[in-house]
This record gives C-alpha cells, structure tokens and sequence, in this order.
C-alpha cells in the first residue's frame, strides 16, 4: 500500500476519534462502572473499597414496593401526559395549517415554554400554583373549590398540566413542519380530479404526517417516562412519595441515602426496561 | 360578497381569534404571571386577591444580584462559561465526526448509532456513575465536570444537525480541492468551515442554550462553586421562608437568554430541536 491511500484511509477514521473518545470515556466507562457498582454495596464512606454483593441489590428492588411505584407512576404518567399532548398538538397543527394574520407571532408566542428549561417551568409553577401566594392557584379556585393543586388529589394532574405546557409545543411544530411540507400543488390536483376534502385528508394529508407523528409519540413517550427536572423542581416527588417518578427514586437513592450501588442498580433496570423502545426508535432515526 | 357569506367569514374570523387568544393564555399565562410577580413588593405577592395592577418594584432583582447574598451573578458567570466551553467543545468533536460520517460512512456509523442512544438512553444511568467518578477524582463541583458532560449531551443533535447541513453541501468543492492536491484536513479548515459559518453559528446558539437549560449534570456535579443559574434558582425555597419575589426575578433573569433567541432565531432554534422527528 502506497503512503498516500493509507493516509485516505486512515483519515475517515481519526476524524472520528474525538467525538469516539468522548462516548468511550463519559457514556460506555460510566455506564460499565455503574453496572459494577450496581453488584457492590457502595455507600459514600466505602467508596473506594465497596464490597461485592452480587445480584443483591437487584433482589432488594424487585421486592421494594416504592420502585415498582415509582415504576408504575412513570409509565401512567407517560402515557397519560403524551396522549394529550399528542391531541392537543395535532389539532393546534391543523388549527394553523391555514392563512392567519400575524402567524408567526402566534406560533413564536406558543413555542416559548418550549426553549424555557423544564426545570425553570417547574420552580415557576411551584410558585404560580402554591396554596399561600399562588395567583393561577387562585384563579382555579372556583374550579378546583380550594383543593391545593400540589396537594394530593390534584398533584398529578397538576404535573400533566405543567410536562403538557412545557412539551406540546415540540409535538405541534413537529407536525406543523410536517403538514406545511404537504405540497399544494398534490392537494390542488387531487380538489381538481374531484378528491372531497374528507378523502384528501385520509388519503393525502394522513399518509404523509403518519410516520412523523409516530416517530414525535415515541420520542416524547421516552422523554417523559424519564421526566426529572420538572417533577423535581415542581414537587420534589412530594407530597411524601407521591410523584416519585423512577428517575426521582434513583436520585434520592443516590443523594439522599448516597446508596451508589442500589442507585445503580435501579439505573441499569430502567436502562434495560428501555433498551427495547430506544432500540426501535435508533432504527427509525438512522433509516430515514 | 352576499351578506350572508361575510357574516359567516366574519363569525369564523372571531373564532380563529377566540382559539388563539385561549391557547396563548394556556402556554404564556406562566411566563407572565412569573414576570409580574417579580416586580411585586412581598406585600403585593402575598395579598389575598392577587393584585394584577400595582406599583413595580426593582427590589427582587436588586436582591437576586446585590443582596442578601445568592450569588446569582456568580451562577450566571457559570452558565455562561459552561456553556461557551461546552459549545465550543461539542462542536469541535461532531464537525469532523459528521463529515467523515456522511462522506465515508463504515465504521462511522457506530459512531452515529452509538451518539443517538445517547439521546434515548436514561441520562440519569451515565449521571450517577459519572458523579461517583468524578468524586473520585475530586472533579465534582468544578466547571470543568459539567463542561465536560454538557460536551456530550450536546453532541447528538449538534452531530444530527452538522451532518445535515453537510448532505446538502455539493461534492464538486471538495473534489476540486482534492485534485489541487489539498489534504482532507486543509480541506475541512480552508474549504468547508468558512461554507459552514451560518450552520455552525446555528448549531452553536442552540448547544448554547440546551446547556444553559441542563439541569440533571448541573444539579448533580455542582455543591457551591460550579453552581448554574438553572440550578440555582431553586435555592430561593430555604427551610424557614421561600423568598417568591426574588425567586421570580432569579427565573426571569435565567430565561432572558432562551427568549432572546427565541425571538432572534427562532428558525434555527425550532430546526435543532426538532432534528431527528423531522428531517434536520
């Protein structure tokens, strides 16, 4: 092999190296050391020499009652919480796929929650919504007959109120961006082969918008299956377990316990209960 | 235009006005409400009804910076170096890895699939270890760690974006410069980089702003130096008292930078964050 086309090929490959060793050495050592641990009774004091305990830990978590809640409340929550974003959000998409005076001061008004950090929209509520000095919890009064909105027959719908004010706005661009890219000249020319409104829907609009609208529930179903920020800042998981979600059992196991080991260990469960979904998603992302 | 046919046009247009005035409320009613109350006195925020019309006041933003000591501008500073640093990083590892990616593929499809799970794995399964780690390595509560994690949170849509606007680049530029006798590199630095500029400056706005936003690395990896003003506004509930007023200016000065982008590149924006769903 000449020097040259050695270096053609060796090239591809080093201009790689960087982002390769930035996975290698802050995504796959972390992750493979959070699965030792995960096998280990580490606490913060014996960090440096945890003691093996084998599948311990994950039998202690079968049998805990508040994962299998905390597991439980994430995927009610996801399904719930996406579903009426998803609703929502197609119809805003229809709503303003049409000619609207000033459109785009509409739509950027709408997408602010959007680029607003999760965490921000949470401390804000927790504010907006407090029993004692909340302006919204006092403007919902007459609805709500003075139940606190963190309190907890409200909390979760609270939350879903909160995630939905913070995500639609991602589901409708998506497929706002979607349905604007349906051309209109095929429109045009199905209205004059005498398609009805209703067929140019089920057969134009519908066919073209489907596989981004699936691919934004799933995107969104494993965003909030893993919600933190939001619930953290908004509730803290409370009032007492409430609101724990997966990832809120996780942290307190870690920072509230510093049980670095069971914490671990519910991570690598909840990386392998969502192994399968990303798995499918990857396929999707890479095809296209 | 008979009568009936323009009340029924006017009819519609007050419903279309009704639909959006009711969804504006819904999504902005909590910025709004937030910005006001930052400029309540504490008598104000506590009346009992809430007063909708009263005098501002610059006393919780004067708190938030000057007194009773947070530290706020301090967590701002943070912010802003994290996120230059993590910026500049993310993209100084994806540019080269997107251009081999799209113009050789082979192993750089690992590289790609392996950077996507990223985004859709349990960013809390690398957080922990991560923590323990750098413990370890007395890296916690350094800007340095959260640089170096925000780094590789960006790195996917930074990857997915750049190797977007690199599949619409024509070869012919590259190809002329090959026969000129450049080296991939000098091709990458005199040829693509300049052509690249806008697309950079996008991807750069929004990896600047997805780290100004990160709160589970930032909340994790910092005690009290490396503290980010994301994280640092919830430092306002104490035990005893939970300070509204300043907590409402500390959220309104924390978003101040994502609604100016949102205003001034809001194409960009909306283009990163839905990479991926929609072609980027």
């Amino acid at each position: 092999m000449t020097a040259p086309t050695f270096r053609k090929r060796l090239v591809p490959k080093l201009l790689l190296l960087p982002l390769g060793a930035w996975l290698v050495c802050f995504a796959l050592i972390p992750m493979i050391y959070g699965v030792w641990l995960s096998l280990h009774n580490a606490f913060i004091e014996n960090l440096s020499q945890p003691s093996w305990i084998g599948l311990g830990n994950y039998v202690y978590l079968i049998k805990d009652p508040a994962f299998a809640r905390a597991l439980g409340w994430s995927l009610r929550f996801a399904l719930i919480s996406v579903t009426a974003q998803m609703v929502v959000g197609v119809a805003m998409a229809w709503f303003f796929n049409r000619p609207i005076p000033a459109k785009g001061l509409w739509i950027t008004l709408l997408l602010t929650p959007m680029v607003v950090s999760p965490a921000l929209i949470g401390t804000m509520f927790r504010l907006l919504f407090s029993e004692c000095v909340g302006p919204i919890q006092f403007l919902l009064n007459p609805l709500t007959k003075g139940n606190p909105l963190l309190g907890p027959d409200l909390v979760m719908l609270t939350i879903i109120v909160a995630d939905s004010i913070s995500s639609t706005p991602f589901v409708f661009i998506n497929i706002y961006a979607a349905l604007q890219s349906v051309s209109h000249e095929l429109m045009e020319a199905a209205t004059v082969d005498g398609a009805s409104a209703w067929q140019r829907f089920w057969r134009i609009t519908v066919p073209l918008i489907l596989p981004i609208t699936i691919v934004t529930w799933l995107m969104r179903i494993l965003a909030a299956f893993l919600v933190f920020e939001l619930v953290f800042s908004l509730t803290g998981g409370g009032p007492g377990n409430m609101t724990q979600s997966a990832t809120i059992y996780i942290y307190r196991r870690a920072f509230s316990r510093s049980d670095f080991g069971m914490a671990n260990a519910a991570s690598v469960t909840l990386g392998l209960l969502l192994l399968g979904p990303s798995l499918l998603m990857l396929r999707r992302m890479v095809r296209r | 235009m008979s009568p009936r046919s323009r009340a029924r046009t006017i009819i519609r247009g007050v419903g279309i006005l009704v639909v959006i005035a009711l969804l504006v409320i819904f999504f902005d009613l909590g910025v709004f409400t937030n910005l006001l109350t930052s400029f309540k006195s504490d008598r104000d925020i506590s009346s009992v009804p809430p007063k909708w019309i009263f005098r501002p006041v610059l006393t919780h933003y004067y708190n938030v910076f000057k007194g009773a000591g947070y530290a706020f501008d301090r967590y701002l500073t943070n912010s802003v170096i994290i996120g230059l640093g993590a910026t500049a990083l993310a993209i100084l590892i994806t540019l080269p890895a997107a251009y081999s990616i799209v113009r050789y593929g082979g192993v750089g499809n690992w590289v790609l699939g392996g950077t996507l799970m990223l985004r859709l794995m349990p960013a809390i399964s690398v957080a922990i270890p991560v923590f323990v780690i750098f413990y370890k390595l007395g890296l916690v509560d350094t800007r340095l760690s959260i640089i170096l994690m925000h780094t590789l949170f960006l790195s996917p849509t930074a990857l997915l974006l750049l190797m977007g606007y690199i599949q619409e680049l024509p070869r012919d530029l590259e190809d002329a410069a090959a026969v000129d006798g450049a080296s991939i590199m000098q091709m990458l630095w005199r040829i693509l980089l300049p052509i690249l500029r806008p697309a950079l400056a996008a991807v750069a706005i929004l990896s600047f702003l997805t780290s100004w936003n990160e709160f589970l690395f930032a909340v994790i990896l910092s005690q009290r130096k490396a503290i980010t003003a994301t994280v640092g506004t919830s430092f306002f509930i104490q035990s005893y008292a939970v300070k509204w007023g300043d907590m409402a200016a500390g959220i309104t000065v924390s978003t101040v930078p994502t609604l100016v982008f949102i205003l001034l590149a809001q194409r960009q924006l909306i283009q990163g964050m839905t990479a991926g769903a929609v072609k980027g």
